[in-house]
C-alpha cells in the first residue's frame, strides 16, 4: 500500500480543505480519460484522507510501506556540490552498456 | 562430455530409427530447435531440400538463445543460415544480437554500412544504434574506433562532447556550450548533448524538458536522472537517488556534495527499504546521524507494526511510548498475524486509555474508529458485532453509517422498546436523513402505528419524491390499516384508507394491490362492474390474469369477506388455473405474489391448497431451473408441504442427481420439523449436504446443514416424542418428563417455540390426548412470554388456534390483566411487542383496534364464524 499522502503531495498535518485542494490539482493534471489507472490511484488515495475519520482510520489501522525518504531527504541537506570531472560520468555510460539489453532496457 | 555423450546417443537413435521428414517438421512445430538441427544437419548435407527447414531451425535455436543471454551463440546460428544459402539476416535480429555480444565493430561496421536503408525501413533500430554508437565512442571502445572509416566526423565530434565536460568541471560554462553547439544537430551524439545541455541550462524548467526528451530505455537515462536530482528539491532528489546504479548514485551524490558517510548511510537505508528490521536497526545504530531524532523517531514508530520486537530498543532511544499507542502497536502486529482475538482486546485496551483523554476531540474520534474497527472484527468471526458499534456512536454521534447499520441490525427485533430507543436517538442526529426517516418509519409500521408512519413518508417523500421504495410502503401501510377496519367492521374508514393509499399511487404503474383492495371494496358494495374492471386492469398491467386472480383470492381471505364472495374469487381462480398450461405462468404469478405480499401469508396456503390437483398438473411443465427453485421456495415459505413434495419429486427429473431436490423432498416429508422422519433421510441428507458442498453451494449447504443439525440433535428435548422413532400407537407410555424435564428459558428463540407450537396443533398428530395438550399448552404459555415471536407467525399461530377451535386459550385473561405480572421473568407483555394479545388496549374506544372489554378483534363471533364456515 502506498502512502495516500505521499501520492496527493500533503503533510500528515493537513486538513479536508488542503487535500480536496491537492486532489483537484492532481485530478486537473492526470484526467481519468488521460490516465485512468494513476487517476485511480489518486482517487484512492483521496478517499483514503478526505475527511478526518479516515484520516484517523488510515492513521490507526493502516500498514503502509515505511517510507524513509525523510531520512535519505536528511542526507542530502549538507552539502558542498562540486563539478566532477568526465571520469565518474563516463563510469556511469559504461555501466549502462553492461547492463543494458539494446532492445529491452535495463537487465 | 556432456557434447560427446549427446552426439553418441544420438547417433544410437539413428542406427535404429529410420528418420522420416514429418518428425522433423513436428520438431519444428513442437519449436524443439536443437533436436530439429540435430535431425536435418545431416539431411542437408545430402539433399537440398532440407536447407529450409534447417534454416528454420537456427533462426528458432538462435531466438531461444538470445532469450537466455546467450547472444554469441545465437549470433553464431544466425550466420550458419547464410553458409547454408538462407537470406539475408534480418536487421532488427542480428544487429541487436551483434551489439549484445560485444561484436561492436563488427556491428557498427553493418551500422554504418546500411545507414541510409534502415533510417528509412527501420527507423527505431537506427536511432537505437546510433546512440549505441554515440555512447561506445564517448567511453572509447577501440574496437567501435577501428570500425569507423578513416575520414569519419564522430570522432571529432566525440571530442567536442568531452571538451564541454571538461569546460564545465572547470567552471566554463561558455566554453562548454560552445563546444556542444559544434556538435551536429543529426549527429549520433544528438541525446548526449542534449543531456549536456540540460546540465548547462540555468532554466530548471528547460532544463526538465530538455531531459523529457530522452526516452527511458535510453543508455543516457541515468545520466538525465543524475542531472535531473540535481535539480530537484531534497524530497524528491530523495526518491531519485534511490532508482540510480551504484555509479549513477556515486555521480549524483559527489555532484551533490554529499559526504561519503552521507552516502553510505543512504545507500544502507534505501538498499534495505523493503526489510522494516534492517532499516530499524540501521537507523537506531547510526553513528552522527544527518537527521534529527524527530525524523528518525517518526519513521521507526511506522516500522514497529512490522518489527515489533524493536518497541524496547525505541523506547530506550525515543523515550516511552503513549500507552494507547502501545496497544495500538501490539493489536496491529497481532492482526497482522491472523490472532483476531488478542487484536480485538489489544484495540479495546488502546480505547481504554484513549477514554482517559477523552476530553480531546480527537480522542474522542479516535476511540469512535477503534470500536467500529473491532466491530469490523468481530463480524469477521461472526460474532455479535451490534454492542461495539452501539458503543462507537457514543463517541462520535454523527457517524451516519453506523445509525443505519445498528438500525439494520434491529429492523427484525419483535421487541420494538430497544428498536424505538435506537431510531429515535439516530433522529435526533439526522432529522431530515431519508434512510434513518425510513427507519423509522418501518418501525411505525411494524409496531401498527400508521399514522405515525404516513407522517415520516411525507417528511420523506418533500426531500425525494421519486423514492418509490418509500412509496410502496406507505401504500401496504395503509392497505394493511384499511384491513384492520375492514375486520373491525368499520368499512367506511377503510375506504378512507384506500383513498390516502390512492394519493401515493403512481398513475403510470398503478399499484397491483391496490386495485385488487378497490376491487374487493367494490364487491362489498355490490358493484360488480367496477370490481370487474378493476380486476381486468389488474390482469392488464400484469400481464397476467392468473396472477391478479390469485391475489384477489388471498386478499379475500385476508379480509375475511362473507364466504360467497371469498368463494367467488376463490373459484375465479381456480377456473383460470385450470385452464393454464404454463408453468412459467405459475412462476410469473408467484413472483407476483412475493413482491405484493409478505414472504409467509396463512392466506395462501388456505387458497392454493384446495388447487393441489392442478398444481400438481402444472409441475408436469417446463419452465427454467430458476423459476422450478422459485416455485419450490413458494410452497416451502408457505407450508404448503404436499404440494412441495410433489414439486421436489418432479424437479428430480429434468434435473437429476441436484441436492437441492433431497433437501426440498425431505423437508417436505418431514413438514419442516422432523416429523416421521426416519435415518435413512438423514444420511441422504448428510450425502446432499456433502454434494452441496462440493460444489460450493454454500447458501444451500448452510440450509442443509441446519436441517441436518436440527434432525440430528441427540440432545433435543423434542427428539424422543416428535422424531423417527417415536410410535403414535404407543401413547400410554408417552415420557411426560420430556416436558417437564425442559428449561424453557434455556431454548433458542422464536423458531423453535414457533415449531412447537406447530407441532402441538398439526392435525396430523391426532394421538395426542387432552393431558399432553395441556403440558404442551402450559409450557407454550411460559415460552411465549419469554421469546418475542415475530408478529406475522404469532397471526399464524393466532389462526391456527382458531381452526383447531382452541379460543379459549386466548380468551383466558392476561397474568397482567389480572395483576400478576406478564411472564416469570418479568419481560415486557405481548402488547408491548406489537402483538396481538388478550389484554385490553390502552387506546382509546373508537380509536384503536380492539374491543373496549378487552377481546381481541378476530374474536367477533361473526368472523369466526365464517372462517369456520368456509373451512367446513
Amino acid at each position: 500500500m502506498v502512502d495516500p499522502y505521499k501520492i496527493l503531495g500533503v503533510g500528515v498535518d493537513a486538513d479536508d480543505e488542503a487535500i480536496r485542494k491537492a486532489y483537484l490539482r492532481l485530478v486537473r493534471e492526470f484526467p481519468p480519460e488521460r490516465d485512468s489507472e494513476r487517476f485511480q490511484v489518486i482517487r484512492r488515495a483521496y478517499e483514503t484522507l478526505e475527511n478526518q475519520r479516515k484520516r484517523l482510520e488510515y492513521q490507526l489501522f493502516a500498514t503502509p510501506e515505511v517510507d524513509v525518504t525523510p531520512l535519505l531527504t536528511a542526507c542530502l541537506r549538507q552539502r558542498n556540490p562540486q563539478r566532477l570531472d568526465i571520469g565518474e560520468w563516463l563510469n556511469v555510460l559504461r555501466h549502462a552498456l553492461k547492463e543494458h539489453r539494446f532492445i529491452g532496457g535495463d537487465r | 562430455m556432456a557434447r560427446s555423450k549427446r552426439k553418441h546417443a544420438g547417433k544410437a537413435v539413428k542406427s535404429v530409427q529410420p528418420m522420416r521428414p514429418e518428425d522433423g517438421t513436428a520438431l519444428l512445430q513442437d519449436g524443439r530447435w536443437r533436436q530439429a538441427i540435430d535431425f536435418f544437419k545431416p539431411l542437408a548435407k545430402e539433399d537440398a531440400q532440407y536447407r529450409e527447414p534447417l534454416i528454420k531451425a537456427y533462426h528458432g535455436r538462435a531466438q531461444e538463445l538470445a532469450g537466455k543471454g546467450m547472444f554469441t551463440e545465437a549470433v553464431a546460428m544466425l550466420e550458419n543460415t547464410l553458409q547454408l544459402g538462407g537470406p539475408p539476416l534480418e536487421p532488427t535480429l542480428y544487429f541487436p544480437l551483434l551489439m549484445q555480444a560485444k561484436w561492436v565493430g563488427k556491428g557498427v561496421g553493418l551500422l554504418l554500412a546500411e545507414e541510409t536503408s534502415w533510417r528509412n525501413e527501420f527507423p527505431d533500430l537506427w536511432e537505437k544504434g546510433q546512440e549505441w554508437l554515440a555512447v561506445l565512442l564517448l567511453t572509447g571502445d577501440a574496437e567501435v574506433l577501428r570500425a569507423l572509416p578513416e575520414k569519419s566526423p564522430l570522432p571529432a565530434q566525440r571530442d567536442c562532447l568531452l571538451q564541454a565536460l571538461t569546460a564545465w568541471q572547470k567552471g566554463d560554462d561558455a566554453t562548454a556550450g560552445q563546444k556542444l553547439r559544434e556538435v551536429p544537430l543529426r549527429s549520433p551524439f544528438r541525446r548526449c548533448r542534449i543531456v549536456l545541455q540540460a546540465l548547462l541550462e540555468p532554466d530548471a524548467i528547460r532544463a526538465g524538458q530538455l531531459l523529457d526528451a530522452i526516452p527511458r530505455d535510453s543508455l543516457l537515462t541515468e545520466w538525465a536522472d543524475v542531472i535531473r536530482s540535481m535539480r530537484d528539491d531534497p524530497a524528491r532528489q530523495g526518491t531519485v537517488l534511490q532508482s540510480l546504479s551504484e555509479p549513477g548514485f556515486r555521480l549524483a551524490g559527489r555532484l551533490l556534495g554529499m559526504s561519503e558517510h552521507h552516502q553510505s548511510l543512504f545507500r544502507d537505508i534505501a538498499g534495505k527499504a523493503g526489510e522494516p528490521k534492517e532499516v530499524f536497526t540501521r537507523i537506531l545504530k547510526a553513528r552522527n546521524p544527518p537527521w534529527s531524532p524527530q525524523e528518525a523517531e517518526q519513521v521507526c514508530l511506522a516500522l514497529l507494526p512490522f518489527h515489533p520486537s524493536g518497541m524496547q530498543h525505541h523506547e530506550k532511544q525515543f523515550g516511552p511510548l503513549v500507552a494507547w499507542q502501545r496497544y495500538r502497536l501490539q493489536a496491529i502486529h497481532e492482526e497482522r498475524a491472523g490472532l483476531s482475538s488478542s487484536a480485538v482486546h489489544g484495540w479495546n485496551v488502546c480505547a481504554e486509555m484513549l477514554r482517559k483523554d477523552s476530553d480531546n476531540q480527537v480522542n474522542r474520534l479516535r476511540m469512535a474508529v477503534i470500536c467500529r474497527h473491532v466491530a469490523q472484527l468481530l463480524r469477521k468471526s461472526d460474532r455479535d458485532h451490534i454492542p461495539k458499534l452501539k458503543e462507537s456512536l457514543d463517541h462520535d454521534p454523527e457517524h451516519r453509517e453506523t445509525w443505519l447499520a445498528v438500525l439494520a441490525s434491529h429492523a427484525q427485533d419483535a421487541q420494538p422498546t430497544e428498536r424505538r430507543h435506537w431510531v429515535d436517538r439516530a433522529l435526533h442526529h439526522f432529522p431530515q436523513d431519508t434512510a434513518i426517516l425510513e427507519a423509522a418509519m418501518d418501525l411505525a409500521l411494524a409496531t401498527k402505528a400508521f399514522k405515525k408512519a404516513a407522517n415520516l413518508a411525507r417528511k420523506i417523500l418533500e426531500q425525494d419524491p421519486i423514492h418509490g421504495r418509500v412509496r410502496v410502503k406507505m401504500i401496504r401501510a395503509h392497505l394493511a390499516h384499511a384491513r384492520k377496519q375492514m375486520k373491525a367492521g368499520r368499512q367506511d374508514l377503510a375506504e378512507k384508507e384506500v383513498e390516502q393509499a390512492r394519493t401515493m399511487d403512481r398513475a403510470d404503474a398503478p399499484d397491483a394491490t391496490l386495485t385488487i383492495f378497490r376491487a374487493l371494496l367494490a364487491t362489498i358494495k355490490g358493484d360488480q362492474v367496477v370490481a370487474g374492471e378493476l380486476l381486468s386492469a389488474t390482469g392488464q398491467s400484469l400481464h397476467l390474469p392468473l396472477g391478479a386472480a390469485f391475489l384477489a383470492a388471498v386478499e379475500a381471505r385476508r379480509l375475511h369477506l362473507p364466504i360467497s364472495m371469498m368463494k367467488n374469487y376463490q373459484n375465479s381462480f381456480y377456473e383460470l388455473l385450470k385452464t393454464s398450461r404454463e408453468l412459467n405462468d405459475l412462476g410469473r404469478m408467484v413472483e407476483i405474489a412475493r413482491e405484493s405480499m409478505p414472504v409467509t401469508d396463512a392466506a395462501v396456503k388456505k387458497v392454493l391448497e384446495p388447487v393441489q390437483q392442478e398444481l400438481q398438473r402444472l409441475a408436469r411443465g417446463t419452465c427454467s431451473r430458476q423459476t422450478f427453485e422459485m416455485l419450490c421456495e413458494f410452497w416451502l415459505e408457505n407450508d404448503l408441504f404436499d404440494i412441495l413434495r410433489i414439486f421436489a419429486k418432479q424437479g428430480s427429473r429434468p434435473w437429476p442427481d441436484q441436492p437441492v431436490w433431497v433437501y426440498y423432498e425431505i423437508y417436505a416429508k418431514t413438514r419442516g420439523i422432523g416429523k416421521n422422519f426416519h435415518l435413512s433421510d438423514l444420511s441422504k441428507l448428510k450425502m446432499a449436504l456433502q454434494q452441496t458442498r462440493d460444489s460450493n453451494d454454500y447458501r444451500l449447504a448452510e440450509r442443509i446443514h441446519r436441517f441436518v443439525r436440527l434432525l440430528d440433535s441427540g440432545s433435543s428435548p423434542f427428539r424422543m416424542p416428535f422424531f423417527g422413532d417415536f410410535d403414535e400407537d404407543d401413547g400410554d407410555e408417552f415420557d411426560e418428563d420430556a416436558f417437564d424435564d425442559l428449561d424453557a428459558s434455556s431454548l433458542p428463540p422464536d423458531n423453535l417455540v414457533f415449531m412447537m407450537l406447530r407441532m402441538m396443533l398439526d392435525e396430523t398428530l391426532p394421538g395426542w390426548r387432552h393431558k399432553e395438550r395441556s403440558l404442551a399448552r402450559n409450557l407454550v404459555m411460559e415460552l411465549l412470554g419469554k421469546a418475542p415471536l415475530p408478529e406475522q407467525d404469532v397471526e399464524l399461530i393466532v389462526e391456527a388456534f382458531l381452526d383447531q377451535e382452541m379460543t379459549k386459550f386466548f380468551g383466558e385473561p392476561s397474568r397482567e390483566s389480572s395483576g400478576e405480572p406478564s411472564g416469570s421473568s418479568g419481560e415486557p407483555s405481548r402488547e408491548s411487542s406489537g402483538e396481538p394479545s388478550a389484554k385490553p388496549s390502552r387506546k382509546s374506544p373508537g380509536k384503536g383496534s380492539r374491543e373496549p372489554s378487552g377481546k381481541p378483534c378476530f374474536e367477533d363471533p361473526r368472523q369466526r364464524k365464517l372462517d369456520l364456515d368456509f373451512d367446513e
